[in-house]
């Protein structure tokens, strides 16, 4: 018997059904799809349809028309009707060819709908009365809210606002929403306390590639096609960005893409299919796949944690020890007046390579024939002298490591050092996450300790008593942030404050009388008023004191980019929101346009000037109001390397339709010769983002072992085990969608732990047990795999879910250059649980996950 | 994507990207592309004969628009 209700015929959408195109809402790959919408009852044919293709017989595999159970959905708009929505994987996007991952295959059915699986979407602005919430209307909630925002910025000042708000692009937000929120919090409210996304603070993640010149999203995917070698590191990328892998590195591994590279190489330049390095502790589901189609071409090193530039600087000794490095090149396109610092620092050029290497093997655990294997397959020129073109691609493993800007670093003047930027073929970046859409006035802290940071930690700032108001967008701390176990104590206590002081026999929804007892409760007590921003009910939620109801992808027209290509599209509306949820921008734009009114009442027209140029009207003015940002992009191609990566200044919303899935690449110039909008496929192949266009090389710090928040830990024997976290393939960040769909819940019932068979043994523990895995920072609940993915010692699990999450055990470090936390790694203790299992256990597969073997 | 799947230790395995399913929880996708789970087929012992019938399926066959027959 099926474990929930499937179907055995699918609607055809008829020739006349509304069209739109989108792109998926989850990973950086952001594959482009097909969006339908017709009336219930208006069905099409087999052979008379929308798709234009015969729905008659048996699609062919790999080449067919891609069209499932979890493709479709009744939805109803505000008109009252039901409609038909198909939501297929586009074959002419050239990201994914039709391809879809078992995420993206899932868009149709996170759709909203009184008839499916997502029903509990927000749908009022909520106030906090007692233990539960009433629902007020818009006005109210933006009086309330801006009400506050001046009386606190006024009697505390700016630094009272404290804001996490998502900073990337697809998740039902993109370049119109982030530009709203730079207007309100970074122009208008001007508070110093903001942080993004997931992390405690308001900062890239790569400064460190940045701070060179060398913005992270540089190559394209056909890179991944053409390279010599690719190189992931830190990046798990066929759970994480799974049509990246197999649709651009599956077919380089194969030889599926010989051709391409004999018409992209020069002339006499020797082509194979491609090597693959994997640099991830864990063995994956990416090192077993890549392995089983392309054995004796992939290399899978296992650095120890924190270890990874360590390994990055030794590999580069060796290429730089051989000779394998273009001096001409490097003299002509980088800062050799900074050379020197990266010799002697990075490559450590004034001790003998043995004494390097042998330092590194004992630090990072990966040994010398393994480094020498990699400097080979990255920078060993070909037959003929030909250079390699290699082209590496790291993400969280990195990034979320420790020494964030160290590591990052070293990473990009490894690429830099071995000439593996700006040619095809060639790249040195970031895989990403969720795709990008980053458009904001200037930030109150421009980079890194060497240019103007480290930003503020907001979380420390709140758990110390920081703040009056904190207002989270699209993100739920609570499951997200580094050491959230304490986090969460430390909100909700202040939050329990502020309504103990405010609730006396109710909370007044008048929004004077609210806000008036709340400015007193701020005057007597620490407490804190917290505004959530959202699509659902989050864990964070639940102690906030009003809640505003977003619209999602779908709803809205917003546009990204993807992080492989900075492919721009649009994300367009084929939905309504919702009861009474706004896109965000809208909701961001009613309050500032409050302030605006209420600093006018008050006569003080420069407070009031702050929040001016928040009217907007549309989705697509917001877009043009971000475009402001970008300057003057009337220049040549070899003057790309000024503009920004996210520069789209002359597109419009209507482009954008008009060019579909095709889209256009970041960053858009306006070519000086014929007028007219173009892309740029692949970046700095003429110079770099720095004030001369020179790469800019650093010295990275030597090893000076664990800073003590983790070293407490290391021998002692009460937490034995080293601690990683990452992704699954299944599910998309906290589940926020994954939860109300049988597949992913029934596949994926509670947050988890992989464990090595002989940790596992002798834990006396095995698949499907559940266990504690705690240490001083807090505890979490886990369901155990066992797996051969982790070695010994080393265990790993899922880093959130929506029943828990794994951040409780993280540690408050951050590297102090740039304020990124070091989620990836700490130590644990595990202790089984005794009892009966949860039922729903029983219906998940505990087959190991990168077995892929037949 | 339609491509045949290989049958080995309880499970099923796509050779084209990997999609695995597990063969005793209800054909469920636990690794790889798949979004859809397999589609089951009901089954009858009939134990008088011993004989087996296929009598229906749960779920859709991958790359139709119906199990059956459509114009
Ligand atoms: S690979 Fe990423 S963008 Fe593509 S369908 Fe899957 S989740 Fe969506």
């Amino acid at each position: 018997m099926s474990l929930f209700t499937r179907k055995d015929t699918l609607p055809i959408p008829p020739v006349d059904a509304e069209r739109y195109t989108t792109v998926c809402q989850y990973c950086s790959a952001g594959c482009g799809y097909n969006v339908y919408v017709w009336p219930v009852g208006k069905n099409g044919t087999a052979r008379d349809n929308a798709f234009g293709i015969d729905l008659s017989t048996q699609s062919p595999m790999l080449s067919g028309h891609s069209y499932s159970e979890t493709m479709c959905n009744v939805i109803t708009r505000k008109d009252g009707i039901r409609y038909h929505l198909a939501i297929v994987p586009a074959k002419e996007s050239r990201i994914n060819k039709g391809d879809y991952s078992i995420r993206g295959g899932t868009n149709a059915i996170t759709a909203w709908s009184d008839s499916g699986y997502i029903r509990k979407r927000l749908k009022q602005p909520l106030l906090r009365n007692g233990e539960s919430f009433v629902a007020i209307s818009w006005k109210d909630a933006t009086d309330i809210i801006a009400t506050l925002v001046k009386s606190s910025m006024d009697r505390y000042g700016a630094d009272s606002i404290a804001m996490k708000f998502y900073d990337h692009g697809s998740s039902g937000v993109g370049f119109e929403d982030n530009w709203a929120a730079g207007k309100l919090f970074l122009s208008g409210i001007g508070t110093n306390y903001l942080s993004i996304h997931n992390r405690p603070a308001y900062n890239s993640e790569v400064w460190g590639s940045r701070e060179r010149g060398m913005h992270e999203l540089n190559y394209d995917v056909d890179d991944a096609r053409l390279a010599d070698t690719v190189v992931l590191w830190g990046a798990n990328t066929y759970e994480a960005a799974t049509i990246l892998f197999t649709e651009h590195i599956m077919p380089n591994l194969q030889g599926g893409s010989m051709d391409e590279k004999k018409q992209n190489f020069d002339a006499g330049e020797p082509a194979s299919e491609g090597c693959l390095i994997v640099i991830d502790p864990r063995k994956t589901a990416t090192v077993a796949v890549a392995e089983s189609i392309a054995r004796g071409r992939v290399l899978h090193i296992r650095p120890n944690l924190g270890t990874d530039w360590i390994l990055a600087n030794a590999i580069a000794r060796i290429a730089w020890e051989n000779g394998w490095y273009d001096k001409s090149f490097l003299e002509k396109r980088t800062d050799m007046k900074t050379f020197g610092e990266y010799r002697d620092k990075s490559l450590q050029a004034g001790k003998s390579l043995g004494s390097v290497l042998a330092e590194a093997e004992k630090i990072t655990g990966v040994s010398r024939k393994e480094m020498e294997q990699a400097a080979e397959w990255i920078a060993k020129p070909k037959a003929g002298g030909f250079k390699r073109r290699t082209l590496t691609i790291y993400e969280k493993g990195i990034i979320w490591n420790m020494k964030n800007y160290d590591q990052v670093a070293a990473i990009a003047q490894l690429g830099m050092l071995t000439s593996n930027v700006g040619r095809p073929g060639t790249g040195c970046g970031r895989q990403g996450g969720h795709q990008e859409g980053y458009v904001r006035p200037p930030a109150p802290t421009p980079g890194s300790i060497y240019a103007g940071g480290p930003p503020k930690n907001v979380d420390k700032y709140l758990t110390g008593g920081g703040a009056k108001i904190y207002w989270v967008g699209a993100t739920d701390p609570y499951l997200s942030t580094p050491n959230s176990q304490y986090f969460r104590k430390a909100l909700k206590k202040r939050s329990a404050t502020l309504l103990d002081h405010i609730d006396e026999g109710g909370v007044p929804t008048d929004p004077k009388r609210l806000a008036s007892r709340v400015l007193e409760a701020f005057e007597k007590s620490d407490g804190l008023f917290i505004i959530v921003q959202d699509i659902y009910m989050t864990q964070t939620a639940k102690d906030a004191m009003l809640i505003l109801p977003a619209a999602g992808w779908g709803e809205a027209a917003e546009t990204s980019i993807n992080c492989h290509s900075r492919l721009l599209r649009i994300y367009d509306k084929f939905m309504d929101a919702p009861g009474e949820a706004l896109p965000d921008w809208k909701i961001l734009s009613m309050v500032g346009m409050k302030l605006r009114e209420l600093y006018l009442a008050d006569g003080n027209t420069a407070m009031a000037d702050r929040f001016s140029g928040m009217d907007w009207k549309s989705d697509g003015e917001v877009f043009l109001a971000g475009a402001q940002e970008f300057g003057d992009n009337r220049i040549p191609e070899t003057g790309e390397a000024k503009l920004s990566a996210e520069c789209y200044k002359g597109v419009t919303h209507q482009i954008l339709r008009s060019l579909g899935n095709t889209g256009i690449q970041t960053p858009v110039r306006v070519d000086p010769a014929t007028g007219k909008l173009v892309g740029t496929k692949r970046r700095f192949t003429y110079s770099f983002s720095t004030k001369d266009g020179l790469f800019k090389w650093y010295g990275t710090d030597p090893w000076t072992g664990y800073p003590p928040e983790v070293a407490k830990y290391v021998d002692n024997p009460n937490y034995p085990f080293w601690f990683t976290t990452g992704r699954s393939q299944l599910v998309w960040q906290t589940m926020y969608h994954d939860r109300y769909l049988p597949e992913k819940s029934y596949a994926l019932p509670l947050p988890y732990i992989e464990v090595n068979p002989e940790d596992a043994a002798r834990l006396g523990i095995r698949s499907g047990d559940m266990v504690e895995v705690y240490n001083d920072e807090g505890s979490s609940v886990a369901l155990v795999y066992v797996n051969d993915a982790c070695r010994l010692g080393l265990v790993f699990g899922i880093m959130y879910h929506a029943k828990g999450t794994m951040n409780h055990l993280t540690s408050s470090y951050t590297d102090p250059k740039t304020t990124i936390p070091w989620y990836k790694g700490t130590r644990v203790a595990i202790r089984p649980y005794r009892g009966t299992a949860d039922e729903a256990i029983k219906k998940a597969s505990f087959l190991p996950n990168n077995d892929v073997g037949t | 994507m339609g491509c045949p799947l290989n049958f080995s230790n309880g499970r099923f395995v796509c050779g084209c990207h990997f999609s695995m399913f597990d063969a005793s929880k209800n054909g469920q996708a636990y690794q790889g592309l798949s979004s859809q789970w397999l589609a089951q087929v009901l089954l009858r012992l009939d134990a008088a004969t011993g004989n087996i019938y296929a009598e229906g399926i749960e779920g859709l066959v991958y790359g139709r628009v119906s199990n059956l027959n459509v114009s």
